[in-house]
């Protein structure tokens, strides 16, 4: 929760922290997006049926939507890296929309904004999500929360479960949560976590820190890679 | 208690004049960042932990740091020592700081006085123009009386001109067992038409554990301290905090800031026990709300240590906590089928056991909490603590009156506990030690060898003093100790950590991270629990608390085949670690343990800083200076002198320590190559296995 940057031992950070001076952008490309504006990149075929999801979370957000093809073809061993690119260009959110990908069961079609999965790993997380968290909750949006513990982010002393866990969970919650979002913790690596949770979601909010460095940003890489939910990126504040 | 020669014993630096002005506000004393936590703005989330660190208590009343107007995703609380509620939780009681506050403040720059136990804030307003402040204090002089002082154009005035008040209000919370706990709260605001407005309050708290407190003797309380007046009870607080500080102060010179996190430490020991009636210690004090106040071994083994060395009747009242749950403890220990008393891992009230059952692991599922019925080094830590108490007063009248059980019931219960087999060895099964990554496990070296030492100290004392129907007991008690399986080999030195332990998978905390790291969560809990890695070292803890009923030169292998085995997971782990690297002469890994242990909570290590103070962490600090650095050695109330072996790093100035020893006045000055002792009655000191009788004022060894 507080621990500052141990020796890892197997984890990953979702969010790779920004390097120094990092804030500052790249040069503004012609027709970029403004502030006002909610980035929306396809990745597939129009129309996807995530329309539903697009239309609430601009509406939620306050942003108007400004769709534009993903910039490589899907499949294109590129895509990610040239997805970030483009995000880290633009100042305020991007909303990724993946392909829709054919279903074992039944087809995801005109997916609706109920549910979100938020994963966190740090307080600096926390704050850049809330005002969306919260934006999402007032449209009666249901958030999850999402902590995946790692080296990085135990706690360096823990005196067992019971009273311990039960002081730590209680701080974690007013840390982290945003309103009357779910917050819960698990372990494991935390990009097969979040693609795992995905599932149950309609969205999945990450935080980052752009412009993701090369080999930086991995859990966000391995999300974007594998998801098949719409992602909405957040710049670190 | 005033020194039969005062003067001898030099006074506590730096000093300073302990009066108040005559201005309106209360003054401050001197900047000294050796004795002062200056807090600044930070980020929200820190507000919580900050509250803690600024906590002021007096052993009675806690009341966390939290602002005057109680601001944004603060936990303001204010905790009374062994009021537990119905479900033998501590209760959080109305806080007597709040104060309406026009405008919205910043925390601004807030100061711990460690010298006199103060709070002081100052916030710019009017942009930087004008400033509010405000002081507080918990009285030490007279617990369970609280001050504050605001002062600023933030106090919003109840009048527009001239004196509001003064009013008193009235709270009342009712406690488990018939008790209640009695506030009243007096409050003045001033608003001159010359300056601004001020607001003085008087808080008095009075707690009953089994009975209402009575409202008249509150009422008496109120108006004598209304009475004084703020400025003097200011005075009053820096007098006996002065005298707090005089009996156990603790400077390492050439270091400040080393200096500043002991004295925060041993600041919050003194603020944690009350030294009358009795004192129940929870692991965070009064600081926080976690632990929900259950007193546990910290008290015993980590906390009184310090108390026994330089305020006796906080010891006594912590000790008089046990006498008085000592039936509860004979019920459990015959509802377990055995003799004598077994005291509970957590007890509150009633001195029932309040162990949890279950608890939530990291991930928020519930998993069982076996401490309870199997953490029983529980029973031998009384007895070590009560035996602690008499060793450092040197007099025997405690264990011979009413503390007498808490080492002969404990004794029977060890006696009838052990389980001999065929061979006459006696084994403890099924328990819990310190390190409680392993869990229900046979012949635990630290218990089994505190048991064995409960028993000895037991018979030791029935046999000095016997009494009517004790009989034989001494005889069996001394031949269970003797029989039972210590886990010492003599081939390799080393004492086996339980039963079974060698076999179990080797795995080392360098291979998995950087000390400290949370081994059980990194690890996972079944694999550690196959595995050596360990929480914190049991033999190692034995090693400490009894160095006397140990193996002569077993510490040094002890270390080297343990300490790569711990990852120093649990905050109770780095200050007794720092003891014994420090009294086997380790002194670089030792400075890093305790360093280590000062940063517990000044930098919330465990993340869990803000539900209260680790308060057995700041007990092992003093004894990693004391018994490690120091190497001050006590074994039991007959030692005809004190032994010092003192081991310091190379670029420390002096050590310097003050206590008492047997109703001595001591103040020890450590180098590395020589030792003051300044003293107010002849004693004899061995340093470096030489003895010499240093009679007052004092000397240099050798």
């Amino acid at each position: 929760m507080n621990r500052p940057v141990p020796d890892p031992v197997s984890g990953h950070h979702p969010v790779e922290p920004p390097p120094p001076g990092a804030e500052a952008e790249g040069p503004a490309r012609p027709g970029a997006e403004s502030a006002a504006q909610l980035l929306v990149i396809g990745l597939g075929p129009e129309p996807g049926p995530w329309e539903g999801v697009v239309t609430a979370l601009s509406e939620a957000l306050g942003l108007e939507p400004a769709r534009e093809a993903g910039p490589a073809p899907p499949g294109d061993p590129e895509l990610v890296e040239r997805v970030l690119e483009r995000a880290a260009a633009v100042p305020g959110p991007v909303l990724i929309l993946p392909p829709a990908r054919p279903a074992e069961g039944e087809p995801r079609t005109a997916r609706t904004l109920e549910r979100v999965l938020a994963p966190f790993d740090s307080e600096e997380v926390s704050e850049a999500l809330r005002p969306v968290l919260d934006r999402l909750q007032e449209a009666g949006v249901q958030v999850a929360q999402l902590l995946v513990m790692t080296a990085d982010t135990l706690p360096p002393m823990w005196d067992g479960v019971g009273h311990h866990a039960a002081a730590w969970h209680a701080e974690l919650r007013r840390r982290h949560q945003v309103g009357e979002a779910s917050v819960e913790v698990t372990a494991g690596v935390p990009a097969t976590t979040v693609v795992a949770r995905a599932g149950d979601a309609d969205l999945v909010v990450l935080c980052w820190g752009r412009p993701a460095r090369a080999g930086g940003a991995r859990t966000l890489r391995a999300v974007l890679a594998a998801i098949d939910v719409p992602l909405l990126l957040v710049p670190v504040a | 208690m005033k020194s039969p020669h005062p003067g001898q014993v030099p006074e506590v630096p730096p000093t300073a004049p302990a009066r108040v002005d005559d201005g309106r506000a209360l003054d401050p004393l001197p900047g000294d960042d050796r004795w002062q936590l200056v807090v600044t703005a930070g980020p929200p989330s820190r507000r919580r932990v900050m509250e803690s660190w600024l906590c002021v208590a007096d052993g009675r009343i806690g009341t966390r740091g939290s602002l005057e107007e109680d601001g944004l995703g603060t936990v303001p609380m204010v905790l009374a020592a062994g009021a537990y509620g119905p479900d033998q939780r501590l209760v959080p009681l109305s806080s007597w700081v709040s104060v309406d506050l026009a405008g919205t403040l910043e925390p601004g720059r807030r100061v711990l006085d460690l010298r006199d136990g103060t709070l002081w804030r100052e916030v710019p307003v009017d942009g930087g123009r004008r400033a509010l402040r405000s002081a507080r204090f918990a009285s030490l002089a007279r617990p369970g009386i609280e001050v504050l002082a605001v002062e600023g154009p933030a106090v919003t005035p109840v009048t527009d001109g001239g004196t509001s008040g003064p009013s008193t209000e009235v709270v009342t919370t009712p406690l488990r067992l018939g008790g209640g706990v009695l506030e009243l709260r007096r409050t003045e605001v001033r608003h001159p038409a010359d300056g601004p407005c001020s607001l003085h309050r008087i808080a008095v708290y009075r707690v009953g554990t089994s009975r209402r407190p009575s409202r008249r003797s509150a009422e008496t309380a109120l108006e004598a301290a209304w009475r004084a007046g703020p400025r003097a009870l200011l005075c009053e607080q820096r007098r006996v905090w002065r005298e707090r500080w005089e009996a156990g102060d603790v400077e390492i010179t050439g270091d400040g800031e080393l200096t500043r996190a002991v004295r925060f430490a041993l600041f919050q020991l003194v603020a944690a026990a009350a030294d009358g009636g009795e004192a129940a210690v929870g692991p965070r004090g009064l600081t926080g709300p976690a632990y929900a106040g259950h007193v546990m071994w910290d008290a015993d083994v980590f906390v009184l240590p310090f108390l026994a060395a330089t305020h006796t009747p906080a010891a006594r009242a912590m000790l008089e906590y046990r006498i008085r749950r000592l039936p509860p403890a004979r019920r459990a220990a015959r509802a377990a089928g055995h003799e004598g008393a077994r005291f509970p891992w957590e007890s509150a009230a009633d001195g029932t056991d309040v162990t949890p059952s279950f608890g939530v692991d990291e991930t928020g599922r519930e998993v069982p909490i076996l401490s309870g019925p199997l953490e029983e080094h529980i029973t031998a830590d009384v007895a070590w603590a009560a035996w602690r108490l008499a060793t450092w007063t040197g007099d025997w009248r405690f264990l011979d009156g009413p503390g007498r059980p808490l080492l002969v019931d404990t004794a029977r219960y060890w006696a009838s506990r052990v389980r001999l087999d065929g061979d006459g060895r006696g084994h403890i099964d099924a328990v819990i030690g310190p390190d409680e990554y392993h869990e229900d496990v046979d012949d635990n070296a630290f218990t089994n060898n505190l048991a064995a030492w409960n028993l000895r100290r037991a018979a030791e004392l029935v046999r000095r003093t016997p009494r009517r129907g004790e009989g034989e007991e001494p005889c069996h008690w001394l031949e269970v100790a003797d029989a039972l399986v210590t886990g010492y080999d003599d081939e390799t030195s080393l004492y086996q950590q339980f039963a079974g332990f060698d076999r179990l998978e080797p795995v080392m905390a360098a291979s998995l991270g950087r000390v400290p790291f949370a081994g059980d969560l990194v690890l996972g809990r079944s694999r550690t629990a196959r595995s050596q890695l360990l929480k914190q070292a049991d033999v190692l803890m034995l090693h400490h608390m009894v160095p006397e009923a140990v193996a002569p030169g077993s510490l040094a292998p002890n270390l080297d085949h343990y300490l790569p085995r711990t990852c120093h997971g649990s905050s109770l782990s780095p200050s007794i670690h720092a003891a014994v690297l420090a009294r086997a002469g380790r002194t670089e890994d030792a400075r890093r343990m305790l360093e280590l242990a000062t940063r517990i909570d000044l930098d919330d290590l465990t993340g869990t800083t803000a539900s209260g103070l680790h308060l057995a962490n700041s007990g092992g600090i003093w004894q990693a200076i004391v018994h490690g650095f120091a190497g001050l050695g006590a074994s039991g109330p007959d030692d005809a002198e004190l032994r010092l072996d003192p081991h310091l790093p190379a670029d420390w100035g002096e050590l310097r320590i003050r206590l008492r020893w047997h109703q001595r006045r001591l103040a020890l000055r450590c180098t590395p190559s020589s030792v003051h002792v300044a003293t107010d009655r002849p004693v004899v000191v061995r340093v470096w296995d030489r003895s010499t009788l240093v009679e007052p004022p004092g000397r240099w060894l050798p």
